[in-house]
């Protein structure tokens, strides 16, 4: 067992230490200097508060305000629809102001119902009226390689680019109400040459590659291959991560700190031996799944690519428009046309894992947001949003409409890709989904207007959720979309509906028996300002079935999870209130009981026979009322009666500071069921400065960097082993390439990897057995 | 610290609340821009893009407390997006990090010693963000990884050599 001193850990005084005192004064000699500099530097007059106010009042004083014409010409040029895609749509939902566009969009929606909704009626209710299967053969640029065979889809499709482009207008018109900014203007025939139907050059399938059937097994707990992979929210999906296993490989992605490239390391657990390396472009927030002989990465592409996905479609008009007709501030420029944040999946064969083999290289408009790996097909997700408020000639399409980018072929995705959900919102973002089947080397892309923050999928349902604004920013609300997945759907829409309040991330989320349950936090309690909690139950329509609301008057919630027919939330906002919540009649869910403690937990973990693991912060109060963190905390609560949960052991590490990335990462935690272990990467800080008249110090300097492995009982907890970082050798102490970020076992090693390199621990002793330094 | 009722009014749609966050974070605003692009024109035109972004965009805000970030967030993106019209203007299309920018206007002459704002000049602009974001705005480095979308270790790395860089240059 590592000797670490005990006092690291405590709270309380300790004097500072830094790895080189001369070079920490020499950095902070240049840092003075910066702000010295800094601090004498006015802001110019051209900037002050009122001239930016101002910029906003477009309109001369007496004049109205100017009426949105549609008189933007607009063609459309090539558009080339992807034929093996299927694009849903989400809809951002949009709100259909309904005034003034009713000529326009009667002329070019189309003789559909759709159209008859799109003409400004007043929403109509979620229900059967205006729903349409999605017409997959209808579709022109639809190839022979479409079908998937689902069961017809619950949502509504848009008829053509006009109609999504109408809608967005409607966004600009009542953001320039609401902000007093221009507007979208378009022309009287504005109808596409082509009728807003695709060209009928139908393009290629993707061409995916190999077809080898890989092996769909993927590690979620110690299992037969006996390893631990990623903690993942639901057994049996998989969730991407900086480091994977497959039980005699670890995959590694990191970034060369020397050099400062990406790339993915391939060694042999046994014995740390190297293997290979995947050299990668400019990549942001990668991460990595590994399922049989594929490798998998996803990230959001570097900014500067995106322009060959901008390409699709190129641009979105020929003839320029009256320019006087859009009304800008002439010193604002347009935002950056050419650049459309898209997300990237690069599938490598690594069936000999010494050569890596790149396979597929595909994008997706929008900025990644997560994806999940579940019976062979991977979904990835990520939010577009659509430029809509200066719409030029030199605008491509692809930053209006999503896009799709396959082995270096840019497409748009179809209008009959791109759903339309009922209910309409604020925003003009695309939801953009994505199946991808590893067998069959295929993908299929879905987009839904509406924009999305969070993903969460069990074994047959993928939930979306984004925010969305009442008109009067009276409340933040939760967009949710609902897709059918496994079993034989590959991705069919399902239903969407609007909950109230906001959520704290995928676990607030889960679905059981049909039903979505989910955890929310909103704005108004008895006291207007204050913030209060609901637990909703809704159906796979979206329709509410049950609920309990007004939990918490004043706290937000922190963490929740769902165990069987029982919710565990955690609010706070000076103590802890841990909730238990039985769902069993879905009808009437029921606060069970409650437990009031100092602190607050970030992430829950059901740790079996009645218990569950917190992992979070001890607070404490300062003079002025104000609550800071005191500490890494471990709570260990036992539930097994829900209406009396109690708090049976505490673990508070350092103060103010101290620091896990599983506090907003619950990928780092590593969870041993079977021996009643749990692993954590953690950064322990003491502050210093304490005397009688300040007790809470001054500032906090680190005490301890690496990874914590402890084992829980119901006598408590017990630390085993505190597992260093390798200690920097940089003179300013700023490296974190040695900083430990992940943990995994394989049989009865441990392994702990971060950016320098991995090491290897007996995982019964947790001595050091082996390292290898990349 | 700004008052997070004023910034809640703000994101509700108050305009005199918007107007005091941004009198709040113009000075910050401006000095970030102002060291990362080099030149005045330019760090006014950031900022004020700043400043529609986020009046367009506050009401997306999930948590107040966290607003000063978010604003740096936006300038950071803007700064990024003036960035690629040099490159352009250069017909460069790689954004290299070691591209030399415009060299900075010292608005401060002093012929004594180089200012630290000159020394600026020997770093990229990613590098100028990321050191302006510590040294300055005392972000660390798991934050300003968010902040601008890169990997937390590309980040820390490049910290490193551009306060090495910064130190030879200043020496």
């Amino acid at each position: 067992m590592a000797d670490w001193k005990q006092d690291n850990f405590t709270q309380g005084d300790l004097r500072e230490t830094f790895t080189d005192q001369q070079a920490q004064e020499e950095f902070a000699k240049i840092r003075e200097q910066l702000r010295a500099e800094a601090e004498r530097i006015e802001v110019p007059e051209s900037l002050s508060a009122e001239r930016m106010m101002a910029l906003l009042d477009d309109v001369e004083p007496g004049e109205s305000k100017p009426v949105p014409v549609v008189n933007y010409k607009r063609e459309y040029a090539k558009f080339i629809a992807y034929a093996a895609c299927l694009v849903f749509v989400i809809g951002a939902f949009v709100r259909f102001v309904g005034r003034q566009n009713d000529a326009f969009l009667s002329r070019t929606a189309g003789a559909s119902s759709a159209a008859a909704t799109a003409a400004g009626q007043e929403t109509p209710a979620v229900g059967a009226a205006g729903r349409k299967a999605i017409e997959t053969a209808a579709d022109p640029a639809a190839g022979p390689a479409e079908e998937m065979a689902e069961e017809a889809d619950a949502g509504r499709t848009a008829q053509s680019y006009d109609e999504i482009y109408a809608m967005l207008a409607a966004v600009a018109e009542e953001q320039q109400d609401r902000y007093g900014r221009p507007a979208v203007t378009f022309a009287e025939d504005a109808v596409a040459r082509d009728d807003g139907a695709a060209p009928a050059s139908a393009a290629p399938e993707a061409p995916a590659a190999v077809n080898e059937a890989a092996s769909m097994k993927t590690a979620q707990s110690v299992d037969a291959g006996g390893y631990i992979g990623t903690n993942t929210q639901i057994a049996g999906v998989d969730e991407a991560d900086i480091v994977k296993t497959d039980g005699k490989y670890l995959y590694h992605f990191r970034n060369d700190y020397k050099s400062g490239n990406n790339e993915i390391r391939i060694t042999a657990a046994d014995g740390l031996k190297a293997v290979s390396t995947i050299e990668l472009p400019e990549l942001y927030g990668a991460e990595m799944y590994v399922s049989g002989d594929r490798l998998l990465l996803l990230a959001s592409a570097a900014w500067g690519e995106d322009c060959l996905l901008a390409r699709a479609g190129e641009f979105l008009s020929e003839s320029a428009g009256e320019e006087g007709d859009v009304i800008v501030p002439d010193w604002y420029a347009p935002d950056e046309p050419r650049y459309v944040s898209t997300t990237r999946l690069l599938v490598f064969d690594i069936s000999d894992r010494a050569k890596p083999r790149e396979i597929l290289s595909f994008k997706q408009a929008g900025s990644y947001v997560s994806s999940r790996l579940s019976e062979g097909v991977l979904y990835l997700v990520s939010d577009h949003s659509a430029q809509t408020w200066y719409l030029t000639d030199d605008t491509y399409a692809a930053s209006v409409f999503p896009a799709v980018c396959v082995n270096g072929e840019a497409r748009l995705l179809s209008p009959g890709r791109i759903y339309l959900p009922e209910q309409l919102y604020d925003q003009a973002d695309y939801c953009v989904v994505t199946a991808y089947d590893l067998s069959a080397g295929k993908t299929e892309t879905k987009a839904v207007l509406g924009s999305v923050h969070t993903m969460m999928m069990t074994g047959d349902t993928l939930i979306l959720a984004g925010t969305v604004w009442d008109s009067d920013w009276s409340s933040r609300d939760t967009g949710v979309v609902r897709f059918a997945v496994g079993g034989g759907n590959l991705l069919r829409y399902t239903s969407s509906g609007r909950v109230p309040g906001w959520i704290d991330g995928q676990f607030a989320l889960d679905v059981s028996g049909g039903l979505l349950r989910v955890a929310t936090t909103s704005y108004g309690g008895e006291k207007k300002n204050e913030t209060v909690n609901h637990l909703l139950i809704y159906d796979e329509k979206m329709d509410l079935v049950g609920s309990v609301e007004g939990l918490a008057e004043g706290e937000r919630i922190y963490s929740v999870r769902y165990f069987g027919d029982t919710a565990y939330v955690v609010t706070f906002r000076e103590t802890d209130p841990l909730f238990a919540i039985d769902l069993s009649d879905p009808k009437h869910p029921t606060v069970l009981g409650q437990l009031k403690i100092p602190g607050f937990s970030e992430y829950l973990h059901p740790a079996g026979d009645g218990l569950l693991i917190g992992v979070g912060q001890n607070t404490m109060t300062n003079a002025y009322g104000g609550v800071l963190t005191d500490g890494l905390k471990f709570s260990l609560f036992d539930v097994s009666d829900p209406a009396d949960p109690k708090e049976i052991a505490a673990e508070i590490l350092g103060n103010r500071g101290s620091y896990s990335e599983v506090l907003h990462n619950h990928k780092a935690f590593l969870y041993d069921g079977a021996n009643q272990r749990f692993g954590l990467p953690a950064t322990i800080c003491r502050v210093y400065g304490v005397t009688a008249d300040n007790p809470w110090g001054n500032n906090s300097s680190v005490t301890f960097d690496g990874y914590l492995v402890y084992r829980f009982g119901r006598d408590g907890f017990e630390r085993l082993g505190a597992l260093a970082s390798e200690d920097s050798d940089d003179p300013f102490g700023y490296s974190y390439d040695h900083t430990i970020e992940r943990g995994v076992v394989i049989g009865k090693t441990l392994y702990t990897a971060a950016n320098s390199g991995l090491t290897a621990w007996d995982y019964e002793t947790l001595e050091q057995t082996g390292s290898l330094e990349y | 610290m700004i008052d997070t009722a004023v910034v809640r009014a703000a994101k509700q749609g108050d305009p005199e609340s918007f107007a005091k966050v941004y009198e709040y974070f113009a000075p910050e605003l401006y000095r970030t821009a102002l060291f990362t692009l080099g030149n005045e024109a330019d760090a006014q035109d950031a900022v004020s893009e700043t400043f529609l972004e986020a009046y367009k965009g506050i009401h997306n805000l999930r948590d107040e407390a966290s607003i000063r970030r978010w604003m740096l967030t936006i300038l950071s993106a803007r700064c990024k997006r003036h960035i690629a019209d040099y490159i352009q203007q250069r017909k460069n299309s790689d954004i290299d990090e070691m591209i030399d920018l415009p060299a900075p206007q010292n608005t401060q002459p002093n012929a004594d010693h180089i200012s630290a704002l000159d020394a600026l000049g020997a770093l990229s602009a990613e590098e100028r963000q990321i050191v302006v974001l510590s040294a300055v705005m005392g972000y660390k480095t798991r934050e300003i990884a968010q902040m601008l979308e890169l990997p937390h270790g590309t980040v820390s790395s490049k910290l490193y050599r551009s306060l090495k860089k910064l130190k030879t240059v200043l020496e």
